[in-house]
């Protein structure tokens, strides 16, 4: 019996295209997703171990470099590019058709290569969507077509035809997460001058799951940071006018002029606070167009306050949170209550006005401001002081 | 940088001087000295302790500023401000002493010079349309202190030296000279995470300015005289081989816990101008080095 089963074996594996590369996927880049480019100044490359959000869904294109080599006895007529939902499951046809499919053949793109029996290598590198990693055949980023937002999936090759006998090569696991963290709530503000503290609460304790082309997995809090969107939006003066401020055209349009929402125009009253529903919604939340005309500030942790600056005294102002999590996913918190940045009392100011007669150094000084004089420079005299004196005793 | 510079250069210039440099010694041979011991020239001293100033004590002023701004508390109707009650914040500081001269039989005589840091916080008010305080904002003023001070020190380390009760008396007095400043703002960082902000260009005028309303600092100087005592407490009885073996490697002779009570009389004795009332009192304990 033993006998019968290597027998077996060995005819199975003769006839079946051998792989002489163990990795036929290498990760070249992703490019596309709007996390690139959404923290001022700076430039994020994102890694082949990060999964991919819903906003990387959308935009997003996967470069891999293949390498396929068969020198079996039967050599494959074609490739196709499939994703599983296992490390390995897209060799058996069960696994590809009817109730039981386990796998997916990617529908858009480029998914399917003849290569030439004669010379039976096939080198090429190819740019999937990300959204057809995740759902192979509409493309959709809701889900994976098992019905799952978080987890991994997994690419592969597969020679043509498909029967039994195709060889899957090794497959490249892919993480993703299509699931938005938690709300942040209870959004409050005080004003100070020129600023605005805002506070805000987070419960949320979600972990992330990202997995290496490999398939090793690594968990860690599902938290990147939290915005900070201001309405008005920065560097917009309600003023009470009815002429466009110079904002964006297509969001002024699409309020119909209904001014409480200030995208540019001018809300109805003079130092008015917006009154309707804050402009950034869970609708446009992912139009980064939108996101980034009205964000005004970024921490990044597990914060629970941030102070804006650059508010302009007068104006009434209100905010909103919007938590991120390390796929890039965001959730919208509820707006807070408006506060209104004023002149504030500092500590010299209170000092000052109850009779306290101290000297500042610009008082005693001249215009010293603008800079602090480091007490070190009189420690350092006092030294400088004593070795000179040492030396001279020493000399004579 | 221009600061860090010019006392890198300051300490350039003096370290060689001050590495010659070498006890003086009066009353014969100093015989409390161990045999194997390295010479002893140095100390230093870092010490922290409670500080709370008497801004309020100043002539002229009305009410308690100082207390009703940074009040963490009310003994009575809140409506007075002097019912306001400040805790106490921590002050750290440096002492270098050169033990120039030792006294034989006594202790030794030396100049010290330190420097330290403490700051109060609070929330700022806004200013109301009549020029008064109302409800506090988000937005802090604080009050930072950087105490310097130059004092002649007496360690009285007779009964260390010659029994074997380890403790050394001390007495210090000198003149000090307190650079504080006022700020209202401040880094707009908060909960330990960087704030960044928008691309949009109509923000980065401001918002990357390091000169944005609010933050500019008032600063100013107040003179005075520092007087200490306190008692050294050393270490070296506990594992005399350690303390030994430390003083062949590196040179300290002797290590010790201290206690001592600080009086800082900073009204601005020295100044022809009126002064910030930095006045304090308190102990202030450390840990104490001689090399």
């Amino acid at each position: 019996m033993r006998s019968v089963v290597v027998l077996v074996s060995v005819a199975v594996a003769c006839a079946l295209p051998e792989v002489a590369s163990a990795q036929v996927f290498t990760f070249v880049s992703r490019t596309g997703s709007p996390r690139e480019t959404e923290r001022a100044g700076t430039t994020t490359t994102l890694l082949p171990t990060q999964p991919i959000g819903i906003r990387d869904c959308q935009d997003e294109t996967w470069r891999f470099r293949v390498n396929f080599r068969s020198n079996g006895t039967s050599a494959p007529t074609g490739l196709e590019y499939w994703i599983g939902a296992e490390m390995a499951t897209c060799g058996m046809s069960v696994n590809r058709t009817g109730t039981t499919q386990r796998c997916w053949r990617i529908e858009g793109g480029r998914p399917r290569q003849n290569i030439t029996p004669t010379i039976p290598t096939y080198s090429d590198m190819i740019d999937i969507p990300a959204s057809r990693l995740i759902d192979p055949v509409n493309g959709n980023c809701t889900a994976s077509p098992t019905g799952s937002a978080t987890g991994s999936v997994y690419l592969s090759l597969l020679t043509v035809p498909l029967n039994d006998m195709s060889l899957q090569t090794p497959a490249y696991a892919i993480s993703f997460d299509l699931q938005a963290p938690d709300a942040p709530t209870n959004p409050r503000a005080t004003g100070g001058e020129s600023e605005a503290t805002v506070e805000w609460s987070y419960q949320g304790s979600t972990t992330s799951t990202t997995t290496d082309g490999g398939g090793s997995t690594s968990t860690s809090r599902d938290l990147y940071g939290f915005w900070i969107l201001c309405d008005p939006a920065p560097g917009v003066i309600t003023d009470g006018g009815t002429t466009d401020d110079g904002g964006d055209a297509a969001l002024d349009a699409s309020d119909s002029g209904n001014n409480d929402r200030n995208f540019g125009d001018d809300a109805g009253t003079i130092g008015a606070c917006g009154t309707g529903a804050f402009p950034v919604t869970d609708q446009n939340l992912n139009q980064e167009s939108v996101f980034r005309r009205y964000q005004c500030g970024f921490v990044s942790g597990g914060a629970s306050q941030a102070t804006v600056t650059g508010l302009t005294n007068g104006q009434p102002y209100r905010f909103a949170v919007v938590a991120q999590d390390l796929a890039g996913n965001r959730t919208l918190s509820t707006a807070s209550s408006c506060v209104v940045p004023g002149p504030v009392t500092d500590f010299w100011e209170s000092y000052r006005g109850a009779g306290g007669g101290a000297k500042t150094l610009a008082c005693a000084a001249g215009p010293a401001r603008g800079g602090h004089v480091f007490p070190a420079a009189w420690i350092a005299a006092f030294l400088a002081g004593a070795a000179v004196r040492l030396r001279r005793r020493r000399v004579r | 940088m221009k600061k860090l510079q010019m006392f890198a250069l300051a300490v350039s210039l003096t370290a060689p001087g001050l590495a010659r440099a070498q006890t003086f010694t009066i009353g014969g041979t100093d015989r409390g000295r161990d045999r194997y011991e390295s010479n002893q020239n140095f100390a230093l001293e870092v010490r922290g302790g409670p500080w709370l100033p008497n801004v309020d004590d100043e002539p002229g002023v009305r009410g308690c500023p100082f207390a009703s701004y940074f009040a963490d508390s009310y003994d009575g109707p809140t409506t007075n401000p002097c019912n306001a009650r400040v805790d106490d914040r921590l002050m750290v500081s440096l002492e270098f002493d050169w033990q120039a001269l030792r006294i034989n039989y006594v202790g030794t005589l030396g100049l010290g010079v330190s420097v330290g840091y403490s700051s109060l916080s609070a929330f700022a008010p806004t200013t109301q349309s009549d020029g008064s305080a109302g409800m506090r904002t988000g937005q802090r003023s604080s009050l930072h202190v950087v105490p310097t001070y130059a004092v002649a020190v007496f360690r009285f380390d007779a009964i260390a030296r010659h029994t074997v009760v380890p403790i050394v008396p001390y007495v210090k007095a000198g003149f000090g000279v307190d650079y504080w400043w006022v700020s209202i703002g401040g880094d707009p960082v908060t909960g330990g995470s960087q704030v960044y902000h928008s691309t949009d260009p109509r923000l980065l005028p401001e918002s990357h300015s390091d000169e944005r309303p609010g933050t500019e600092a008032v600063e100013g100087l107040t003179t005075g005289l520092r007087y200490a005592a306190g008692v050294m407490f050393r270490l070296d009885f506990l594992e005399p081989r350690v303390q030994r073996a430390w003083d062949l490697e590196m040179g300290v002779n002797h290590s010790y816990l201290f206690a001592e009570y600080s009086v800082a009389d900073m009204r601005g004795q020295f100044s022809s101008s009126p002064s910030l009332n930095l006045s304090w009192s308190n102990f202030t304990f450390g840990v104490a080095l001689e090399f």
